[in-house]
Parts: structure tokens; C-alpha cells; sequence
């Protein structure tokens, strides 16, 4: 019997900001986890602190709200305690790529069996919009009114250079792609599964169009690393999907 | 002459064997005496003074002594470094490949010793031994001396080096036997007392692994710092005897993340660190306040602030503990004082962070971690009964959907449910919250959680505080003599030796640190009109909690050089402060 959606509906009414992709993601990840015929009790999420955290009562599972930057080692720690349980840790690009790079770093390399889900919307969306990692240069911030003064991180880039299994993109302007990439990631049995999901932040950083002109979609992952990481240095032509998967 | 007590003291660069040789000598002569033996050595990889100090003797005995009955010195520098361990008219023992390597003045320093030169590297060398080998010669030397046998000795060696390739027993043996050849007229005069003995000689690294085990620990990881890392090196090799897993962590943050995650996951998961590991840690443990999470932490204290002393020992971590995590939320500290203590803790420190799902600091130090003390076998097998707290086995949901996991009971402590069942869906959350987790804001649900967690304090002030440890007991007396932690084995003795001179003092040794019953502890000390406070740090830590109790605490005896406490200073500092005041 298929498990009903319905199931991961918390009672508890979302707060974000009209617009905002947070609601594609989660109602995406709701699909997902039913689509894949997980009961919510089977599955454990563990969150960042930001407005992807959020989103931890806004779902019905077991959740654990951890520290900002820090959802990686308290989702191992499940994972290696509950192999049966399917553990994902979700967090947000300040808090994935600059707080805690180091557990994403050590987890993708020894490429440990947790999903990990980037909402990546290339700003500190809690905080009221400072810089991240992510951030494109020259864009305008509190911290930088001036423009941001850094080259972005690329987090596909780095991902894709350490051992991670399976290594994807998505955008929230594509909730079907999202949902399907989502679903790929989860079902991924042979180590860590990495998914940077381009997110609209409708307040500090809307991306949906600037996403739409110039993603692409790749229908299969790239036969080689090398072709995998050099697909993902361009910014220009964005491509969305699995990049890899081993 | 004999003696009852007697200290060797052997000191080399490191990568001479020294700490290896040295243990090796201390299981061996275990067997005949009482021993104790400490290892101090640099945070380098060769060079540098490395020491093993074995004290053996025919009544127990918990600590070492600063001077020293005999010192092997294996070149010049270890030779002056540490020549003022060495009592006047103690044997000093050198190759004399050394001592030609002195100048005359030098020379005349020795004088005042027992001076006694061999040619062990040579003898050595004409005998093929390899050079690893070497320091095995003098430790023949030595044992023949006490009433070791040769074939005793080689066949602890094949046992105590069981994994080493069959050259270099060989080679280790045959050391052994030049050693009790050149032998001639050292005399050293401590008779032994048993010929056999089924005690061990552990350090408390290896005491917490075996406590970890027996505490059903499913699950150890660290970040390497030292003096914790021998607790790793154990696991790590005991873990497919017991099937544990062992993990490495990339940061201490990602060791104690982790460990959180485990310990929700109902696996029983350790961490252990040092000082500066610990320090990254806060603001998981401050987590584990606020989300109730059961964790347990050793921290093996080294003299800080920051990198400090590395590989040398200190109490300077108790206000840390007491501290560490922003916010209020209840916490336990324990502090063993030696292997068997050490054992039990461990036990007791995952019953508590289970049955209050919060944090316990079990607090070591490098010398517990790496001193070997003689330990009883019975003391290291006994199993604390496993007590995991409040588990709800038949979880129900609420209509909400949800389990309310942060129910207000009357002790504070909400149950928790078991993990992956249908009915067990809940939220554990590091933002205040209200019974299903549910993030909250200001108002009366923070009151209501924050009341509710810190209940748990008194309930574990109620049902578990430990009130310290009466280790001597004299009827009448004004004094009190208090200490914690790792300086009970030297305290102990020095006490028990000033005893046969005066009985004007009692003895209190606090393994229980945190939260105190100040009460309990007001009515305890009220009738001392002098309490005397000894601890390995400059600040008097433990000071604090006392005047909490209204205990005024009217001397000091600190130590924070790096080193523990030996007896004979030791006893020195007591005797003067204690008979000054004797009626
Ligand atoms: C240790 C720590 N530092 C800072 C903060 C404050 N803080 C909360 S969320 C956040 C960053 C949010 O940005 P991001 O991680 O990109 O998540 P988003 O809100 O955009 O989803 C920061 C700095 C914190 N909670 N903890
Ligand atoms: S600030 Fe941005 S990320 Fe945060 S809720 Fe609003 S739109 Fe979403």
C-alpha cells in the first residue's frame, strides 16, 4: 500500500515569506518520502538552524533540531546507531557551506550514508540577508552595501572533488525536477548523497528567473568525475540533475 | 639493610623506550611487591627527557615520591634534567658511554651518589643485541636485583611483547640475560612480599575502556588530543572483541555532534577529550541541556590555558565543566582517582546522562590516564546494574499526531520514547519548545520547559548526589583535609604516614563535584575549625563550591607545575600545617 503524503503534515503552519521556495522543498520532500513508501516513523530529520530550520515542525517525522552548522554529525550519529532508519540532514547554505564545512567535508569524503540536502538561496535568509558562501559577487548586502566582495563558493565543485557517491542539483523553480531528484537522492544506498537544491529566497535574494534563463537539465549523470566537475563550474549554464552518482 | 619502599626512576629521549621499559618492569615486579609507576614525557616524537617512575613496595601504595632510591639516566641531559629526583647517596646508574661524555666538573656533581657504570651498549653490541633492545640490559640489571629470576623475566617479555616480529624477543631476551649477567653488586634490599598475584597493573585510560564496555557502550569516537588519546588507542583495539565501533573524528565538534546523535538514538556513545577539544564542544553540550539528550564526556585535563602543557598533568578543568554550554541547564561532574574508581564511574556517568538525559563530565587528568595502578581483578569486572532512565516502550501519539516528548512530570524528566515506531513520531529540539517540541517563543511555555528542565537538578540532588568520601576518619579532630580528582593516591599516603604522629585531622575526597548539596556539606564541616584544600591547580578551584557551602577553606596546598603530587613534599607541606596547629 502506497504511504499517503498526508502523513508528514504537521499541524504547525509555515512561516516563511510568500514565495518563498522553502514551501516547494518541503512539500517536495513530503512526496518524496511518501513516493518511496517511507512512513514518516521511518525516517529521521535532522536540521540547521535558519529558516531551513525552520521548516523542522513544519513536517511530520522524527526530527531533531540541532545547531547551525551542524546537522551532518548529529545525523551520522543516528545513521550509525539506526542503520534501518533513513536519516537526512538538511541545512542551509551558511550554515552547510561556511559554519559547518568541515563536517560536510569529512562525511562527503569518507562518504558516510546520509543524505544531505543544501537549501541553498545564496543569502543568510534568518539573519536578514548578510552574505553567504553562495552569494554572487557583487551582490548588495547588509554586510556589504557596497556588493559583495568574494567569488561564490561552488559547493557542487567541492563536493564532486571529495569521494561523495551521488552529487545533484536542483532548483526550486522545477518542483517535478526537485521532487524526482529528491526521490534519487533518498533511494541512494552506497553512501553519501549530496543535493544542492537552488532555492528563491522571495525576500532577500530571488532567484527564479535569474534560474530559469539558464539551467539545464542533464539526463544522466556524467560518465567521469572530470566531465561531472567541469559541468559544474559554470555559472552561465546551470545544470540541474544527478551529476553523479557511483 | 632492607627497606619497605623502594623508587626507580629512568629517564631518556624519546624513542628510547623508556615509558615501554618501564611498564614492562612495573608488570613484572607486580608480581612480588606493591607498585606504582608514572610516565612523564614531552610532546615530541625524539628527543627531549622522557621518564618512567616505578615505586615498589611492601605495603600498598597509591602515588610516587619526588626523590628517588635509584635513577638511570641514558644521556647527559635526561642525567642533570632530572639528577635532583635522585636522593643523596642513591644509586645512579649510567652506561659509561655517558659517563665519559661529562667533563670533570660535571663529574664532580656526582659525587655525592652511588655511582655505578657499565658497559651495557657495548656488551650489548658484542652480543648482537639489536639496538632496540638496549634499555632491556639495564632493566636485567635491575631485576636481578629484585628477586626476579631470568626465566621470569624472558618469559614476560615473549608475553608482554606477544606481537613483536620473533627476532626482536629474541633479541629481547637475550638483553635480559646480559642484564642479570652484569649484574654483580647492585644492592637494592626490598624484600618482596608475595610470589604471585593475580593483580594488574592498569592506568585509568584502560579502566574507563573496560568501564565503557561494561556499561553495554555501543559506540566511542574522539578527535585525537592528548592525554586522551590513549582511550582511543584501547577501543580502537578492543573493538572487535566487543563489537563496538571506533570512529576518528574530523573535529571534536563532529565527535560530540555525533555522540548526541548516537546517545538519541539510544546507543550508549562516549567522547572523550582534552581541555581545548572540550572547548569546541559547548555548544553541543549546551544542546544536550536544552534538547535533554543523555551524553557523557571524559575529559582527560592537561595544563592549559590553550595548548598548554601537553602532555602533563593538572586539575585546572573543574570550573570549565561546571561552566561550559551558554545557558542553565543541569549537568553532573564525577572525578575518579584511580583505575578501579575510574572503572565505575564510567558505569555510573551513562546511568545518570540516561536517567536525567542530560550531560556527565568525567573528569581524569593525565596522570590517571597514564599511570599504572595496581588494581585488583575483581575491581575491574564488576558490572553496575544498566539503568537507562524513563523509556516509554508503548508510545501513544497524541491526536496532533505527534508524541509529546517533553512532557512535564513531577522530576523533571520527560520519558522518552523508542525510536522507529509508528507511535513514537517526535521532535527534539534545540530551540525552546513546548511538550511536542514544537518551537516556541517568548512567553509561558519557556518558563514552563526551562522550569521543568531544571527540576531535573534537584531531582538528581534528591535521588544520586554522592556526599565525599571519608577516606580517614579521627575522632575530635579540628582539621579537615579535602581534596578531588587525582591527588587522592598522594594525599592518601602522606595523610596515613603523618597519622602515626598526630590524629588531629579528617579526610574528605570528593568524587561527586557537581551539583553539591551544600547543606549536606555546611553540616559536614562545621565542626573543623581549619580545612585544608589541596588541588593540582593555581586557583583553588574547588574553593568555589565550598564557600557556597560556608565552608571557609583556611589553607591551601596547590601545585601546578605540570607534575602531580608526590608523598614526601607532600607530606612535608601537611606535617608543617597540621603539627603547627596539633593541640
Ligand atoms: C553558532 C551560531 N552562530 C550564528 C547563529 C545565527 N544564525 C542563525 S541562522 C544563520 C544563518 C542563516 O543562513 P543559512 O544557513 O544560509 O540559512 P537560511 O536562513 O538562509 O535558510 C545564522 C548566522 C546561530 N544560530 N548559531
Ligand atoms: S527570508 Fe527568504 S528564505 Fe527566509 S523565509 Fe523569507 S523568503 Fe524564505
Amino acid at each position: 500500500m502506497k504511504v499517503n503524503p498526508q502523513e508528514y503534515k504537521s499541524p504547525i503552519v509555515p512561516t516563511w515569506c510568500p514565495g518563498c521556495g522553502n514551501y516547494i522543498i518541503n512539500s517536495m520532500l513530503m512526496q518524496a518520502l511518501s513516493e518511496l513508501n517511507y512512513h514518516p516513523h521511518e525516517v529521521v530529520l535532522v536540521y540547521d538552524i535558519g529558516c531551513n530550520g525552520n521548516g523542522a515542525d513544519k513536517i511530520r517525522a522524527n526530527v531533531v533540531k540541532s545547531l547551525h552548522g551542524r546537522p551532518i554529525p548529529v545525523a551520522l550519529g543516528i545513521k550509525y546507531a539506526r542503520e534501518d532508519l533513513k536519516v537526512i540532514a538538511i541545512g542551509g547554505d551558511g550554515g552547510l557551506f561556511w559554519e559547518g564545512v568541515a563536517h560536510l567535508i569529512a562525511t562527503a569524503q569518507r562518504n558516510e550514508p546520509i543524505v544531505v540536502l543544501a537549501w541553498d538561496n545564496e543569502i543568510y535568509g534568518l539573519t536578514t540577508g548578510q552574505s553567504a558562501p553562495t552569494t554572487k559577487k557583487g551582490y548588495k548586502t547588509p554586510t556589504y552595501p557596497e556588493g559583495t566582495p568574494y567569488e561564490p563558493l561552488n559547493p557542487i565543485a567541492l563536493v564532486l572533488s571529495t569521494n561523495a557517491g551521488f552529487v545533484a542539483r536542483t532548483y526550486t523553480g522545477d518542483p517535478l525536477h526537485l521532487k524526482e531528484t529528491l526521490k534519487e537522492a533518498i533511494s541512494y544506498e552506497k553512501g553519501f548523497a549530496f543535493v544542492d537544491i537552488l532555492q528563491n529566497c522571495a525576500t532577500y535574494n530571488p532567484t527564479v528567473s535569474y534560474y530559469r534563463e539558464r539551467v539545464y537539465r542533464v539526463k544522466k549523470p556524467f560518465k567521469t568525475k572530470e566531465e561531472a566537475i567541469k559541468a559544474s563550474l559554470s555559472f552561465e549554464k546551470i545544470a540541474i540533475g544527478v551529476l553523479w552518482k557511483e | 639493610m632492607t627497606k619497605k619502599d623502594f623508587q626507580i626512576f629512568i629517564t631518556g629521549p624519546a624513542g628510547s623506550g623508556v615509558k615501554s621499559a618501564g611498564k614492562f618492569l612495573q608488570k613484572l615486579l607486580n608480581t612480588y611487591y606493591h607498585t606504582f609507576g608514572s610516565v612523564g614525557y614531552y610532546s615530541l616524537i625524539k628527543g627531549g627527557r622522557n621518564y618512567f617512575c616505578l615505586r615498589i613496595s611492601q605495603t600498598p601504595i597509591y602515588s610516587n615520591t619526588y626523590k628517588s632510591d635509584l635513577l638511570v639516566a641514558l644521556n647527559k641531559d635526561c642525567l642533570f634534567g632530572y639528577l635532583d629526583r635522585l636522593k643523596p647517596k642513591g644509586i645512579l646508574i649510567l652506561d659509561n658511554t655517558v659517563y665519559s661524555s661529562l667533563t670533570d666538573t660535571e663529574k664532580e656533581k656526582l659525587k655525592q651518589y652511588k655511582l655505578m657504570t657499565q658497559e651495557f651498549i657495548e656488551k650489548a653490541k658484542e652480543k648482537q643485541i639489536l639496538p632496540i633492545s638496549y634499555l632491556l640490559v639495564i632493566i636485567g640489571f635491575l631485576s636481578k636485583s629484585l628477586s626476579v629470576s631470568l626465566k621470569k623475566a624472558q618469559s614476560t617479555v615473549k608475553k608482554n611483547y606477544s606481537k613483536a616480529p620473533s627476532h626482536i624477543i629474541e633479541s629481547n631476551k637475550k638483553a635480559l640475560q646480559l642484564g642479570f649477567e652484569l649484574n654483580k653488586d647492585l644492592k637494592i634490599g626490598v624484600e618482596p612480599i608475595r610470589r604471585s598475584t593475580t593483580n594488574k597493573v592498569i592506568d585509568c585510560a584502560y579502566a574507563s575502556s573496560l568501564g565503557f564496555i561494561k556499561a553495554e557502550g555501543k559506540i566511542f569516537t574522539a578527535y585525537p588530543m592528548t592525554p586522551s588519546t590513549p582511550i582511543l588507542h584501547y577501543l580502537a583495539k578492543m573493538k572487535k572483541k566487543y563489537k563496538i565501533i571506533v570512529r576518528q573524528a574530523s573535529t571534536e565538534i563532529e565527535a560530540v555532534g555525533f555522540a548526541i546523535g548516537a546517545n538519541w538514538a539510544f546507543a550508549r556513545t562516549l567522547v572523550a577529550t582534552s581541555g581545548g577539544g572540550l572547548d569546541l564542544m559547548g555548544e553541543f553540550i549546551s544542546m544536550a541541556g536544552m534538547a535533554e539528550i543523555p551524553l557523557v564526556i571524559i575529559n582527560a585535563q592537561r595544563p592549559g590555558p590553550s595548548t598548554g602543557l601537553p602532555t602533563w598533568t593538572d586539575q585546572g578543568d573543574l570550573d570549565l565543566v561546571k561552566a561550559i554550554g551558554h545557558g542553565e541547564f543541569p549537568r553532573i561532574v564525577l572525578a575518579p582517582y584511580d583505575a578501579k574508581s575510574s572503572y565505575i564511574m564510567i558505569q555510573q556517568a551513562f546511568n545518570l546522562a540516561e536517567k536525567y538525559q542530560t550531560v556527565v563530565f568525567v573528569l581524569l587528568d593525565k596522570h590517571l590516564t597514564t599511570s599504572l595502578f595496581e588494581t585488583k581483578k575483581q575491581d575491574i569486572t564488576r558490572k553496575i546494574p544498566i539503568e537507562r532512565g524513563k523509556i516509554d516502550k508503548n508510545p501513544k501519539l497524541d491526536k496532533n499526531g505527534f508524541y509529546p516528548r517533553y512532557r512535564v512530570t513531577e522530576d523533571g524528566v520527560s520519558p522518552r520514547p523508542i525510536l522507529g515506531h509508528p507511535q513514537s513520531i517526535h521532535i527534539t529540539n534545540s530551540d525552546e519548545h513546548d511538550i511536542y517540541g514544537f518551537s516556541v517563543e517568548a512567553g509561558n511555555e519557556r518558563v514552563v520547559q526551562h522550569s521543568k528542565r531544571l527540576l531535573k537538578e534537584k531531582t538528581i540532588l534528591k535521588k544520586e548526589y554522592t556526599p565525599p568520601l571519608k577516606l580517614i576518619a579521627n575522632k575530635g579532630a579540628d582539621i579537615a583535609v579535602v581534596s578531588w580528582g587525582s591527588t587522592m593516591g598522594a594525599v592518601y599516603e602522606a595523610l596515613t604516614k603523618l597519622g602515626t604522629k598526630t590524629q588531629n585531622f579528617t579526610y574528605y575526597h570528593f568524587t561527586w563535584l557537581y551539583p553539591l548539596n551544600y547543606v549536606d556539606l555546611t553540616r559536614k564541616f562545621s565542626r573543623y575549625k581549619k580545612v585544608i584544600l589541596i588541588e593540582n591547580n593555581a586557583s583553588s578551584q574547588l574553593r568555589k563550591e565550598l564557600e557556597r557551602a560556608n565552608i571557609k577553606v583556611t589553607k591551601t596546598i596547590l601545585k601546578f607545575d605540570g607534575e602531580p603530587f608526590f608523598v614526601d613534599t607532600l607530606y612535608n607541606q601537611l606535617a608543617k600545617i597540621i603539627r603547627k596547629t596539633d593541640k
